[in-house]
């Protein structure tokens, strides 16, 4: 029979065991636990390379909403795309070289078209700042419209080509990227999805955009609604003041142009501003 | 004083007390094993792993049959060649072995002395350990047809006596015994208490526990009775020591674990 010191070295060792033991299960579980962090962290909080495909809207956005210096400036009209889907798997160079490619064709057919009713403007980007609206150096601003990058082209068979130099496009495009990502795109006017924009994020740039647009829609109170909004948010934007003088004269109150601009260049300066307030007072409002 | 356990403790004595439970694949063999007795056969292979219960089979069978069928069982192994002729000849004639110069002599004495009576089979435990110019001397034996040979073999993992020429061109016969399942170890449990009137002590074990024997004995009977011996004993300080330690209706498996560490089953 065991004696006492037997059994209590026994009881040691099964003491030993017994953690040895359960020491298995604890490192498995803190592995596990490790792993499930590491997933969880990864899932989370590592940025989501899908999320940056360069979609075309997505990238106009992109570019607006962080005030960097705006390559391409595309209103939405121009590239409605009807209940069609682009695919783009990656965002690379190669990728957007084959799209500015793409889109040089179908300039190119545009031009050779000839339907006097139609007209497609294509827009470049442009290079050259805008005086007026960098004066203080506090943003930039394009104008969305360039006339000499505007192509007025007429053509009989407008529909069918443009259709066909859609689905080269997305063909090419299919044909190189995959896996890929489907992104739809609705129809949706400038106005709404500007407003939309704004309403999202609250930038002053959807706001001068907005007022942009009314104005060349000769909206005229709602062009000077939305330069005041944007003024709200940052006084000291010469573009604000540029869109409410213009509407104002649009809405025959010149002299509230003529005293708002005065008022600013007061203590501001700014050249096309300047210039803007002699053409008011010269009568010269033509755009 | 004496505890409950002293006596559970017991009836796990290897070897010294020989109860034979009739295990299923211990029933297979034992009757394949009878069945051969019967065959004109010269050498029998009964094969298995250590403490499978070969050595418990055979005597069973030499029990059973001794007396109607000429069964000699040789339970330790010879290692000298006279000294298995004489333990033959006393066997076979029940007196004492004159003095033999060799094998030849005996032979020819005993083939003269059995004329046409039947058979001798000689049922031998632990083949293994005998030397092999002996393994070949039984084997020539055989031959004569008055000598059965049934050799019992221990097939270990360290050296497969089985692929020893010997026993791999002599043989007749194969018969393996395998380590019992799990339900063999519940029987073999259940019976031994049964048979040592210690039923009442059966529903100390659940089905956890017979799962624990089996992992710590892989089925082997040896082991089982090994690690049951142990687990008595464990039991059986505690039951003097420390009673409320082993109050209750189930053993816990710590017991069963301390008893496999004590005997090396477990490496701490």
């Amino acid at each position: 029979m065991f004696n006492a010191e037997e059994i209590i070295e026994l009881e040691r060792k099964w003491l030993k065991y017994k953690i040895k033991q359960k020491s298995k299960f604890y490192i498995i579980f803190i592995l596990f636990l490790l792993v499930l962090s590491a997933t969880t962290y990864q899932f989370y909080f590592q940025p989501n390379t899908h999320n940056k495909q360069p979609v075309i809207v997505k990238k106009v956005e992109k570019e607006i909403a962080t005030k960097e210096k705006v390559k391409e400036y595309v209103p939405i009209k121009t590239i409605t795309i009807k209940e069609e889907k682009i695919k783009i798997s990656q965002p690379t160079d190669k990728n957007i070289t084959k799209i500015q490619e793409v889109k040089k064709v179908i300039k190119k057919n545009i031009k050779s078209s000839t339907n006097p009713k139609s007209y497609y403007h294509k827009l470049e980007p442009r290079i050259q700042g805008n005086e007026l609206f960098s004066s203080n150096g506090a943003l930039t601003f394009y104008s969305p419209i360039d006339k000499k990058n505007i192509d007025f082209v007429t053509d009989n068979k407008i529909s069918p080509p443009s259709q066909e130099i859609q689905k080269k496009e997305i063909l090419i495009i299919e044909k190189e990227k995959k896996p890929s990502i489907s992104i739809g795109m609705k129809d949706m006017d400038t106005i709404t999805y500007l407003k939309e924009k704004f309403y999202a994020t609250s930038n002053i740039v959807f706001a001068l955009m907005l007022s942009e647009e009314y104005y060349n829609n000769k909206n005229y109170n709602e062009s000077l609604k939305w330069s005041l909004t944007a003024n709200d948010i940052d006084s000291q934007n010469t573009k604000t003041w540029y869109w409410f003088a213009k509407s104002k004269v649009k809405l025959d109150q010149k002299d509230d142009a003529i005293r708002a601009l005065k008022a600013y260049l007061t203590n501001n300066e700014s050249r096309r501003l300047n210039t803007l307030l002699q053409k008011i007072e010269r009568g010269d409002t033509d755009d | 004083m004496t505890s409950n356990y002293t006596e559970l403790k017991n009836i796990f004595v290897d070897g010294e007390i020989f109860d034979y439970v009739n295990l299923d694949k211990s029933a297979l063999a034992y009757e394949r094993l009878v069945q051969t007795l019967d065959k004109p056969l010269k050498l029998i292979l009964f094969f298995g792993k250590p403490g499978t219960g070969k050595t418990f089979l055979l005597q069973k069978i030499y029990n059973d049959y001794k007396k109607e069928k000429n069964v000699i069982f040789f339970p330790r192994p010879f290692f000298d060649e006279k000294e298995f002729i004489s333990a033959l000849y006393k066997e076979t004639f029940q007196e004492e072995a004159p003095h033999f110069n060799g094998y030849n002599e005996f032979l020819l004495s005993a083939t003269r002395k059995l004329k046409d009576k039947q058979s001798i089979t000689v049922l031998i435990d632990e083949a293994q350990l005998y030397p092999e110019e002996l393994i070949e001397k039984i084997r020539l034996m055989s031959d004569s047809r008055k000598f059965k040979f049934l050799f019992t073999v221990h097939k270990t993992e360290k050296e497969d006596v089985l692929a020893k020429d010997y026993f791999q061109t002599r043989i007749w016969e194969t018969i393996e015994l395998h380590n019992s399942s799990i339900n063999e170890v519940k029987t073999y449990i259940e019976k031994k208490m049964l048979y040592h009137n210690k039923f009442e002590y059966l529903s100390l074990f659940k089905n956890d526990h017979y799962k624990l024997l089996m992992k710590f004995t892989h089925g082997n009977l040896r082991t089982i009775n090994k690690l049951m011996y142990k687990l008595f004993e464990i039991l059986e300080y505690y039951d003097k020591n420390k009673p409320s330690v082993v109050r209750g209706k189930a053993l816990k498996p710590k017991f069963f674990e301390m008893a496999a560490i004590n005997l090396g089953m477990i490496h701490v």
